[in-house]
């Protein structure tokens, strides 16, 4: 018998997750809109476009102290209800169904945990198109579209802003998936920003309170290219 | 997995029907194993008045609420229960609790609460009586009032009524949470039909292993260590097996608040599963490279010649100790026996004064551990008082002393990884060897300020002259062995001194039992392990006058000769003797000739007599010419 046809699911958790983020925002603008009258089509909202004159960056100081709350799989595969959970709810027997696959590293439960948590939802005023793609089992990859350089008081403010958003995206997709790696990039008008890797164990026990985002990121040999 | 129930639990599973005053003591203040599915999910660690309040509530009582003399009554986990007690005790609810003082006359002391609320037949009722143990100062300093409460709480116990609710007939129940039964009058307990005690003990192995394996298993590491490390396990059910088997083994005699602990360490840490036992010494000794581990097997093979370099003439009984440390490093030291946590390695060494027991023991730390100073050395002589194990363990809190611990104690929390020398154990009274025998049994001691110290990573050393003289029937002492006996002979007459020692004159077998066939017996310096004693102490004192003062000393064949019959002439006092010798005969004249001769560095000195008859003995030496060396 032949081996089944190679697919990568990680394609499949990039356009899933990539496709809600529009799906939501198509939502969000058709509840906006007047009703429609029969006949005439509806006009769709464009992606996001750079503006005239760039808006300000929103408020993010302090973003990466802070993180969803973890989800600990092995507890939850252990039936041990640590997050406080009605056992009714549908949540957690949504994670109680997917515990043993997303322990196993299946990218579909991956998906699915994506879909049901929505971790980086709270990212988008911060970010757009933020798309979440599986690079592996082991680690996820998280890119973004950032403000411009412009909106930005200094580049300084800018590095910071760059640094905290992904030290926030990364730590978010920890919290809810058991990968190792969490590889994020930045890019602002077709130009990538910003690319570090960040490893779940030095993530562990850091201050977030103490540290300065982008020293943090810098130290982790991140590629740092504003303006360029 | 079938559900695995404490005896405890049983024991109130049974008594709980039969008997309204039930008494828990013991290991209260830990968390429990809750071992069935109900109102707690099954094999969840929870705190004793959770259990007790999961247990009833899964049983059919209307009504559970926790008494506790600085708050009142009250029930955390279900407040309509408190306002249902309320409502039948003729109480109010204030802030989440009922106030109610212990003592006193008044209606609304607990005392009379719960006898109001036992004689109820409405609501099948338990009350539980949190910290019971310090309701009262001592059970012999009661008041009248003390006594009084008490006898309410009996008397409300002797007139429980019994009610019907849907699962059967239910008897109202009071139950008392104590440190230690003697907490409590004992008249409220001894000889009384209708008082049940029940003792929680630390989790047993069962229970460890319950911990650690089945579905709770996965709780100990992080979800993506546990993702990348399982799959492997899973392939290999027997390196699981074997892991689990290694850790409930380390953890005996811990409770499950630690095991918790260790628990949520790993998780911290991110402990791989292949490690996971390295997090019981992380949590035991604040490190996680255990120098256990990292022997390399290369330098232990080498490890002999070593220690031959410092103690000569002692074939046997280096051997014998390296044994013990072989079974450390390759991990059967635990094999025969039920506990992992026990010593590395347990040794008695006896034999005449001077040969070299103490010095292999310090010459074993520095193999083992890199540095002599983990040879941690105690002079038993010094702990032969009753109360001398308060100096070793600590006092107890109250008495004179109990801030600074206990000096063994104190020493083995610092040095974890440390051989501990108890010389002269015979000299120790005897309440220290019942001492020893926790500490060689479970690895463990408590010291006067409640802190648990392991002993499982020592090596425990004994040293002993026992048997080197024996009593005749009018008491007077006799060479029980001789230099002119074979080492067979020795070893022999010395062993079963030692053993007559333990089961006669002591009459403590069991401690020899404890050190089973470990007594090593070293043997008498023979003549050829003099001479390279003597020729070793010799070549040092060159070294170090050339090294120190640049002064070089020549001792021509003729001259040593003569130094070498004198000190060797009586080994019957060991390597001790040989070096008094040494000391004698050529130190002191040597340093008194070159005081005379002024000669304070730099020159070269002959020796070409001792002139050991002399007294004092003395030397007779030459400087070479200037510059002629």
């Amino acid at each position: 018998m032949a081996d089944k046809p190679y697919t990568n699911p990680l394609d499949g958790l990039y356009e899933i997750v990539g496709d809600l983020w529009n799906m939501q925002k198509l939502e969000e603008a058709a509840a906006q809109q007047q009703p429609v009258k029969p006949g005439h089509a509806a006009s769709l909202p464009t992606a996001p476009k750079k503006a005239e004159a760039p808006a300000p960056l929103p408020s993010f100081d302090q973003i990466w102290q802070t993180a969803d709350e973890s989800i600990d799989w092995t507890d939850i595969l252990s039936g041990r209800n640590t997050m406080g959970l009605d056992p009714l709810s549908p949540r957690w027997k949504f994670l109680r169904q997917h515990a043993q696959n997303v322990l196993s590293g299946s990218l579909t439960d991956y998906a699915d945990v994506l879909r049901e948590v929505r971790p980086l939802d709270d990212m988008k005023k911060y970010a757009h198109h933020i798309r979440v793609r599986a690079l592996s089992s082991d680690e996820i990859a998280v890119t973004y579209e950032a403000f411009e350089e412009d909106a930005a008081d200094n580049a300084t403010a800018y590095e910071h802003y760059l640094c905290g958003i992904a030290l926030r995206c990364a730590r978010d997709i920890f919290a809810v998936l058991p990968v190792t790696h969490v590889q994020v990039t930045a890019s602002a008008a077709g130009k990538q920003q910003l690319q570090v890797r960040f490893k779940r164990s030095d993530m562990q026990k850091t201050l977030f309170n103490f540290i300065d985002p982008v020293d943090f990121v810098r130290d982790l040999g991140a590629e740092i290219t504003p303006g360029e | 997995m079938e559900p695995l129930i404490s005896k405890w639990h049983r024991e109130l599973e049974l008594f709980s029907s039969l008997k309204p005053l039930l008494i828990l003591e013991g290991n209260v203040l830990d968390q429990y194993r809750y071992p069935v599915a109900g109102s707690i999910p099954e094999d969840e660690l929870v705190p004793l008045s959770r259990y007790l309040h999961g247990y009833f509530s899964d049983h059919g009582y209307d009504q559970i609420v926790f008494y506790s003399n600085l708050i009142g009554f009250m029930n955390p986990y279900n407040p309509d229960m408190l306002r249902d007690f309320a409502a039948l005790t003729g109480q109010s609810v204030e802030n989440g609790v009922i106030p109610a003082e212990f003592k006193g006359n008044d209606a609304k002391t607990a005392p009379n609460v719960i006898r109001r609320s036992m004689l109820n037949s409405r609501k099948a009722t338990v009350q539980i009586l949190e910290l019971a143990s310090h309701y009262i100062t001592t059970p012999e300093r009661m008041d009248q009032q003390d006594v009084n409460s008490f006898n309410l709480l009996l008397q409300s116990a002797l007139s429980a009524s019994t009610v019907r609710t849907i699962y059967g007939k239910k008897q109202n129940l009071l139950i008392l949470v104590v440190n230690k039964l003697n907490d409590l009058p004992a008249w409220f307990y001894l000889n009384n039909p209708i008082c049940k005690t029940i003792t929680l003990e630390a989790p047993d192995r069962d229970e460890r292993k319950r911990l650690i394996s089945g579905s709770a298993f996965p709780t100990f590491f992080d979800s993506s260590v546990y993702r990348t490390d399982y799959p492997y396990y899973a392939e290999h059910p027997e390196d699981l097996e074997k892991l689990q088997e290694k850790f409930v083994g380390l953890t005996e005699g811990m409770t499950f608040t630690e095991l918790d602990a260790l628990r949520n360490l790993s998780r911290r840490e991110m402990t791989p599963i292949r490690d996971l036992c390295t997090i019981v010494d992380l949590y035991k000794y604040g490190i996680r490279s255990n120098p256990w581990e990292s022997l390399s097997m290369k330098s232990l093979k080498h490890a002999k010649q070593d220690l031959e370099k410092r103690v000569k003439g002692q074939d046997v009984a280096l051997e014998r100790s390296l044994d013990v440390v072989r079974r450390a490093v390759t991990g059967m030291n635990g094999l025969s026996s039920s506990s992992t946590a026990k010593p590395k390695g347990v040794l008695f060494y006896a034999g005449p004064t001077g040969v070299g027991k103490t010095e292999t023991a310090k010459a074993l730390a520095e193999k083992l551990f890199g540095d002599e100073s983990a040879c941690i050395r105690f002079d038993m002589s010094e702990f032969g008082e009753s109360h001398s194990d308060q100096k070793l363990m600590g006092a107890p809190p109250g008495y004179v002393g109990y801030e600074a611990g206990g000096q063994l104690t104190n020493a083995v929390k610092k040095q974890p990884f440390s051989i501990l020398l108890f010389d002269e154990i015979e000299k120790a009274h005897p309440t220290i060897l019942d001492k020893f025998l926790q500490i060689l049994e479970d690895g463990r001691m408590t010291d006067g300020q409640g802190n648990t110290v392991y002993f499982s990573e020592c090596i425990i050393i004994f040293t002993s002259n026992l048997g080197m003289y024996v009593k005749d029937a009018l008491g007077n002492r006799h060479a029980n062995v001789t230099m002119d006996m074979t080492y067979p002979e020795v070893q022999s007459q010395i062993r079963s001194a030692v053993e007559d020692f333990f089961k006669l004159e002591l009459g403590r077998p069991e401690i020899l039992n404890r050190i089973g066939e470990n007594i090593v017996v070293f043997d008498y310096i023979r003549q050829e392990a003099g001479e390279a004693i003597l020729d070793a102490q010799i070549k040092k004192i060159i070294r170090r006058m050339d090294e120190q003062k640049q002064i070089r000393i020549v001792i021509p064949d003729e001259a040593f000769k003569e130094l070498h019959d004198a000190a060797l002439a009586d080994l019957s006092n060991g390597g001790r003797g040989i070096g008094n010798q040494v000391e004698s005969l050529l130190i002191n004249p040597l340093s008194r000739w070159l005081f005379e001769m002024e000669v304070m560095s730099d020159r070269t000195v002959t020796i070409d007599h001792f002139l050991t008859k002399a007294n004092p003995p003395a030397v007779v030496c030459h400087l070479d010419e200037k510059g002629s060396d």
